[in-house]
């Protein structure tokens, strides 16, 4: 008898182990996710290098505490009315979005149920956090990666924004509230 | 509790019975506020929803000497051996230490509805249904608030999606501390009688707190022991004696009617027509 | 040897065991429950920027000051507007859900003729054909629900150009003519019938003054009123006059009428004291007690010209009938306005959001756009001491297919000016007789009107203007006459009808779904089917507390649901929007 046929069933069974291992740490975390590409190729980079754009021109706090977001088309429309530069991605967005007056539908990478609520506001004035803490160095990226979107949920498949638990850490080490109704709705 | 947080508050309400003219303004706005849908037609005042309710009373007398009284009950945000927290299985309510609001979590609810056998004061609401909407309706949505599916409970929480824009206001002029009146719930800015008075029941320079001192304000079932926030306040004899009671002393009429009949023919009053 | 069913289930149960120790199972979880929480079915709110916009309601008389929020464009929530001088901030139940009506499913969505879609040229051609066709014995008239507003005088120019035309408005349309209500020192009110807490004049006036006055209601039924008053009295229906006459004599020293004695003694004790509702035998009682032309109790204001009531029209005497209904108006006598029509070939027109008020009945409907969807304007708040306007901008977008009731007169009179166009011209009016004081929001800031650059743009951002109080001029008690007409007529109960059947606490016919929901669950307002009676009524007719009833009376009946409540006058049987006439009850 082979040493396989002799301990059929305990190789087998750690072969089982093994590969739902492997599946479990390396297949699932990418086939969980799905990578959905931004419709539009913008580059920060090209803004804040070329066009002098700060951060605040486009993503700012309004004077009620809203945070205002990914800019709406008339923010981009201001200066692409007509050709910047002689990029034909620039030429597909102009001709797609910006001639038609179309909302450029922009993945969100941080993309929450809508019973989450999170305050800019507080974050930004009274926490002093930067951006790249939370957002990463996205903001001098040449290109915007694609938004991990959760099969299942639909929801944002970023490490820091997946659930809770970058949130609650964050809280906790700075005494920050941690009742439910202060990040939910 | 380091710096980051502002300093505790209390919030509560006295709600003055003697202006309370059962208008209902308060039922509605907090509708409205909170994203309560239309109800279905097989919904009855046992199952509906109805975070903010106003309760009619009378002295017992009878024609022609009978008088009403209206008492609006909301979720009494009870401070002490909260008996909805103790129960629930799930952790889905608890107390916020920052502000007293008892919060409930319909994410986190799983149905049981022991919270809702719990309440003494049954101001917990089950989503029998899901919500629905006429057609266009789903619009005028409150952004502030997330939407309920069925199966789960869900109470008053003092508006709170008006305290995240309040602190959001405060956070964006550098402020952690809030300024009176800059957090108001839908049922006080609502109240055409200016009946229902709000604030941090610890701040001895509210209006709230002092009312709540005041000898002719008085708690439901304060025999209980729940240490509830929400303050009534009556001249009326009467009236106090009738709100002590466990249920109201001449339970109104209405309340004991099914849903059903069609209107009458040539009334000129006809249930208005929903999804 | 092959693999074997044994060498899966073992290699399985490897890969379970293995699992437990990698994210998977966790993860999906917490993905499957976050998907079960956020339910593809449940409708998600709409985000964008939070906007504030005023407007001012026109659903009532009262002309409240309508605080907006709106994301990006779509109103969200109503609130009243703190500062407004004639709604003290309060916006009452049925204006906080005003913004729901446009969803309401009983609109009237596109003209009809003959209850048939039309283009609105055709049903133009066809009311302009039928207006010609009338000779001069038959009139065209135009029911005005609100006279008192440009709309109004675009009506009255519009008459003025016919051999026949008849501006007339409905019963109670304006209960008190030139006279508004100086609620701020009245220190006692004696009510035949009018809902004080319930609905009068602006809630929010009424309201921040309650503490300051005596309430006597004098009505039939246990209305809300007469369960929040300080006095309540009971009176069988249509002797309201003889009592006003009776607490007149007692005023005088009389002491016959002991209720009548009581209610004196109350107005001698709390004075100014005035008398509101009821018909002549009221202004007399207004004159004795000297309220007419005083402060605190009836004022006259400047702009106010006379309107005939529908009732005063002679029967049979109306060829075209336009009928002007607004988004939240009282239902109209139908019974009434046929009486006026000639008895054959008579057209009726209804200008109308709904389909289920006069439209019923009308040869033509003329959709008109909801509350909030087309810029409209509010004429002199209701019992306000001096003459007011505002305009009510849209918040909504109107579906198309409808007209504004005032431009659909102006293109039968071939004028192409718009509604707008109307609007803007009486801004203008007020800005060049330059009296008065423009209220601007969100401050309250008052300033008055000369000093106000742009007005028609102050306006638009929900301005309020009042005019200057009207000081000069004698005023008559006589002059008071212009009164709501008493209740009902006194139809006395026979053998065949032995109980009395009055109207309780008529809500507004429209109003959300969401308020209705709201007042049947809480039970805070009676159903349309129920029937209020007193215990003893009940027992007697041999029904108990909850059972199956139908009311007869001389006009019909229906089906009632039967509530015991010992409130209710003994004989009484109290039924919400009927007309109150002799009936009888039994078991269904």
């Amino acid at each position: 008898m082979t040493v396989f046929q002799k301990h059929r069933g305990q190789i087998l069974f750690v072969a089982g182990v093994l590969v739902a291992l492997a599946a479990g740490w390396r297949a699932f975390p990418v086939l969980r996710f799905q990578r959905v590409p931004q419709p539009v190729a913008f580059s920060h980079k090209i803004h804040t290098d070329k066009a002098g754009a700060k951060c605040e021109d486009c993503h700012f706090l309004r004077d009620d505490g809203a945070w205002a977001g990914i800019p709406a088309m008339d923010k981009c429309s201001g200066c692409h009315a007509q050709p910047m530069g002689t990029s034909a991605e620039e030429k597909r967005f102009i001709d797609g979005y910006v001639t038609p007056g179309r909302e450029v539908p922009w993945q969100v990478y941080s993309r929450q149920p809508e019973n989450v609520y999170f305050s800019h506001a507080a974050h930004i004035k009274l926490a002093h956090l930067d951006c790249r803490q939370c957002h990463g160095a996205q903001g001098e990226s040449e290109t915007l990666g694609p938004a991990r979107v959760d099969r299942i949920s639909g929801y944002s498949g970023s490490p820091h924004f997946q659930d809770m638990n970058a949130c609650e850490d964050c809280h906790r080490q700075r005494g920050a509230a941690n009742s439910c109704l202060a990040c939910h709705k | 509790m380091t710096a980051i947080t502002p300093k505790p508050a209390r919030y509560g309400m006295a709600i003055d019975l003697d202006r309370c003219t059962g208008c209902g303004a308060c039922m509605i706005a907090c509708a409205v506020e909170n994203n309560v849908p239309p109800a279905r037609p097989e919904a009855t005042p046992r199952t509906g929803i109805t975070w903010m309710r106003v309760y009619q009373i009378s002295n017992g007398a009878s024609f022609p000497d009978t008088r009403a009284a209206f008492i609006p009950i909301l979720c009494q945000q009870c401070g002490k051996d909260t008996p909805c927290a103790a129960v629930c299985p799930q952790e889905a309510v608890e107390t916020d230490p920052a502000t007293g609001i008892v919060d409930q979590m319909p994410q986190r609810c799983l149905g049981c509805r022991y919270c809702m056998a719990a309440c003494p004061y049954h101001a917990r609401y089950f989503n029998w249904w899901d919500p629905q909407w006429p057609a266009g309706m789903e619009k005028t949505l409150n952004p502030d608030v997330a939407t309920r599916m069925r199966g789960v409970v869900e109470k008053c929480n003092f508006c709170h999606g008006r305290l995240h824009t309040a602190r959001a206001r405060a956070a964006a002029g550098g402020r952690r501390e809030l300024h009176p009146g800059e957090y108001v719930p839908a049922c006080v800015e609502a109240c055409p009688a200016a009946a229902i008075v709000f604030g941090d029941l610890d701040d001895p320079a509210s209006e709230v707190a002092r009312l709540a001192r005041d000898g002719q304000s008085f708690r439901l079932l304060e025999k209980l022991g729940t240490e509830p926030k929400i303050y009534y306040r009556t001249a009326r004899p009467w009236v106090r004696q009738a709100a002590a009671q466990q249920r109201p002393a001449s339970e109104p009429p209405e309340r004991r009617l099914r849903a059903g009949l069609p209107a009458p023919q040539g009334s000129g009053q006809k249930e208005p027509a929903h999804a | 040897m092959g693999f074997t069913r044994r060498d899966l289930l073992t290699f399985t149960g490897g890969s379970a065991a293995g699992l437990m120790f990698t994210p998977v199972p966790w993860s999906l979880l917490r993905d499957t429950a976050v998907l079960s929480e956020n339910w593809p079915g449940v409708p998600q709110p709409l985000h964008g920027e939070i906007r504030t916009r005023y407007s001012t309601c026109t659903l009532c008389p009262a002309g409240c000051g309508v605080r907006a929020r709106c994301v990006g464009d779509r109103p969200v929530s109503l609130a009243g507007v703190s500062g407004h001088p004639a709604s003290r901030g309060v916006l009452c139940p049925t204006g906080l859900v005003g913004h729901h009506l446009a969803f309401c499913r009983d609109r009237a969505a596109e003209p009809l003729a003959n209850g048939r879609p039309v283009a609105i040229e055709r049903a133009l051609a066809g009311v302009s054909a039928a207006i010609a066709a009338c000779g001069a014995r038959e009139s065209v008239a135009i029911l005005d629900p609100r006279p008192g507003r440009a709309a109004s005088l675009v009506y009255r120019r519009f008459l003025a150009g016919l051999p026949s035309g008849v501006h007339c408005a409905p019963p109670n349309a304006e209960p008190y003519g030139a006279f508004g209500i100086d609620l701020e020192n009245t220190r006692a009110i004696l009510s035949f019938g009018a809902p004080v807490l319930d609905g009068w004049l602006s809630p929010g006036r009424v309201l921040a003054n309650r503490s300051h006055f005596q309430l006597i209601q004098v009505e039939p039924a246990y209305s809300r009123t007469a369960s929040l008053a300080d006095l309540w009295v009971p009176v069988l229906p249509g002797s309201e006059d003889g009592f006003a006459a009776a607490v007149a004599r007692a005023l005088e020293g009389e002491t016959s009428d002991t209720h009548a004695t009581e209610v004196a003694r109350i107005l001698l004790r709390n004075k100014p004291a005035i008398a509101v509702g009821g018909g002549a035998a009221v202004a007399t009682l207004n004159a004795k007690l000297g309220s007419v032309g005083r402060p605190g109790g009836f004022l006259p204001r400047r702009d106010f010209t006379p309107v005939t009531g529908i009732a005063s029209v002679p029967d049979r005497s109306i060829g075209v009938l336009l009928i002007e209904e607004t988004a939240g108006g009282e239902p109209l006598p139908w019974d009434l306005l046929r009486r006026k029509l000639i008895p054959q070939d008579s057209v009726v027109v209804a200008l109308t959001p709904w389909l289920d008020g006069c439209a019923r009945h009308a040869d033509y409907v003329i959709p008109a756009p909801m509350y909030l969807e087309s810029l409209d304007e509010a004429p002199t708040p209701a019992g306000s001491t001096v003459a007011g306007f505002s305009l009510s901008p849209a918040l909504l977008t109107a579906p198309p297919k409808l007209t504004p009731p005032a431009e659909f007169v102006l293109r039968l009179a071939h004028d192409s000016a718009t509604y707008p166009d109307i609007l803007k011209q009486r801004v203008a009016a007020i800005k060049k007789d330059g009296r008065g004081t423009v209220f601007t929001y969100p401050d309250a800031k008052s300033a008055r009107v000369r000093d106000i650059p742009d007005l028609w743009k102050a306006m638009l951002g929900g301005a309020v203007w009042l005019d200057e109080p009207l000081h000069s001029g004698t005023v008559r008690g006589a002059d008071l006459q212009v009164c709501a007409g008493p209740p009902g007529p006194a139809l006395p109960p026979t053998p065949e009808y032995p109980l009395l059947l009055i109207a309780a606490d008529n809500p507004p016919p429209h109003g959300s779904p969401l308020m209705s929901k709201l007042y049947r669950e809480s039970g805070l307002r009676r159903p349309a089917n129920a029937a209020t009676v007193h215990p003893k009524t009940g027992r007697d007719q041999g029904l108990e507390d909850g059972a199956r009833a139908i009311v007869t009376s001389p006009s019909g009946k229906f089906p009632v649901q039967v509530i015991f409540d010992a409130a209710v006058m003994p004989g009484a049987i109290e039924v919400v929007g009927q007309a109150i006439s002799p009936a009888s009850i039994r078991r269904a």
